[in-house]
């Protein structure tokens, strides 16, 4: 029985049927500091109703992805060193710029720094037990992480993307694991942006000239095929 | 040499530091097969453009993919680096090729934007590299996805850098060669 997610421009996955032993759930930057209040894109005055969209429909899918055996789920989160040692130097002076200064003191501690309140995941969609974290200082994670010995230790090709933001995390680690040869599919109900605008046009972009980075579901589609997964190896 | 002189460019004066210096800047130029080819006009921009940073000492770097396809005049590149996928930095010498020169700032276009140069801006912004697109120099798969590539750069406080159109990069060079006449702001937009 092949099983697939309705997603444009293609069923993913391309090369058949989803195969659990082989696909992660990735659930990018699910941080306090980027969709909480008192964090880092709430100090920049940006609307967090955006990246508190994806909330809900990502706990509904993490939760059937948990019960799948032999499926995985790994996490990313953005976040830099107390003394500030592996943060680039023009992306401290940009956030200081705009007054959400890496490193300064707010109502969540210290913004985007390791180990405060901001900084870690929100309780909705916090890792349990096995599920791999991996903290990057940059808005990628495989040029700067273990992510990718990661992946390939536990043979995973496959990745179906949640996270915040579109435009930014998401999209970049999306493009570079589709540089590595991972298929990758994004939920685009399972991940918002600082702007509904570049929301949409970072979800666009992905099913274009037949999926340059991939393909986009809604998580419906992919609640639906999950269930039949559910199904098939109860 | 550097000159304390900045791009006028969004969302913040390019480069961070405040010093405008060719010799730690290169010009990337990525090209994705045929998928966005200029027309004439983009092409006389990029060409005006790269001959003038060039004049100054920027170092000129082609990135084609692995379909070859180029779009500068072949005697305006110094380098050229085949990426074998999006990302200029995945599977290439790229990055030690700009560090051995001591290359820290990069000028980006894309052909079309979205795809090669996009990646490569993103893996460089995450290297501490500081980059610049010159927007009218791009090509863009369409144009709701072009505008929405440039809008993102410029969120969070330049979230991957900044932007700005080639006028402001030849008033730059302006300024640079008659430091003592008053600043005057033209930027000559093509859009």
């Amino acid at each position: 029985m092949t099983i697939q997610i309705a997603a444009e421009p293609y069923a993913w996955p391309f090369d058949g049927t989803i195969v659990p032993e082989r696909t992660a759930l990735i659930c990018i930057d699910w941080q306090t500091d980027f969709c909480g209040p008192g964090g880092y894109v709430d100090a920049m005055g940006y609307d967090l109703s955006l990246t508190r969209a994806g909330i809900e429909p990502t706990r509904k899918v993490l939760e059937v992805v948990r019960s799948i055996p032999g499926m995985h789920v790994v996490h990313t989160r953005e976040g830099h060193k107390p003394d500030l040692s592996d943060c680039p130097p023009n992306k401290l002076w940009r956030s200081r710029r705009i007054g959400a200064g890496i490193g300064d003191s707010g109502p969540c501690g210290r913004i985007l720094i390791r180990g405060e309140a901001g900084w870690d995941i929100i309780p909705e969609l916090y890792p349990i037990a096995d599920e791999p974290i991996i903290d990057k200082p940059s808005k990628g994670a495989f040029s700067t992480t273990d992510i990718d010995l990661v992946l390939r230790n536990r043979g995973i090709t496959h990745l179906i993307f949640t996270g915040i933001t579109t435009d930014v995390c998401v999209h970049t680690i999306m493009r570079e694991a589709n540089d590595l040869g991972y298929e990758c599919l994004l939920l685009k109900d399972c991940t918002g942006a600082t702007d509904y605008g570049n929301y949409k046009a970072a979800v666009h972009m992905i099913t274009m000239q037949g999926g340059v980075f991939g393909a986009v579901a809604d998580s419906a589609a992919a609640l639906e095929a999950l269930a039949l997964l559910v199904q098939v190896r109860a | 040499m550097a000159d304390r002189i900045t791009v006028d460019s969004r969302p913040y004066p390019w480069p961070w530091h405040g010093a405008f210096d060719p010799s730690r800047l290169a010009l990337l130029v990525a090209v994705d097969g045929e998928r966005g080819l200029p027309d004439e006009a983009t092409d006389a921009c990029l060409v005006t453009v790269t001959r003038a940073v060039r004049d100054i000492g920027v170092t000129i770097v082609e990135l084609p993919d692995v379909t070859g396809r180029t779009v500068l005049p072949h005697a305006l590149v110094d380098l050229s680096v085949t990426r074998p996928h999006f990302s200029g930095f995945t599977g290439t010498d790229l990055d030690s090729v700009l560090r051995r020169r001591m290359v820290t700032d990069l000028l980006i276009v894309g052909f079309p934007f979205e795809l090669g140069a996009d990646c490569t801006m993103r893996q460089a912004n995450d290297r501490g590299y500081e980059c610049l697109v010159i927007t009218d120099c791009c090509t863009g798969m369409s144009p709701d996805t072009l505008s929405g590539a440039i809008a993102s750069i410029q969120m969070s406080g330049g979230i991957f850098g900044a932007v700005a159109d080639s006028g402001a990069i030849l008033e730059l060079l302006r300024r640079r060669r008659s430091p003592a006449r008053p600043t005057t702001t033209r930027t000559r937009s093509r859009q």
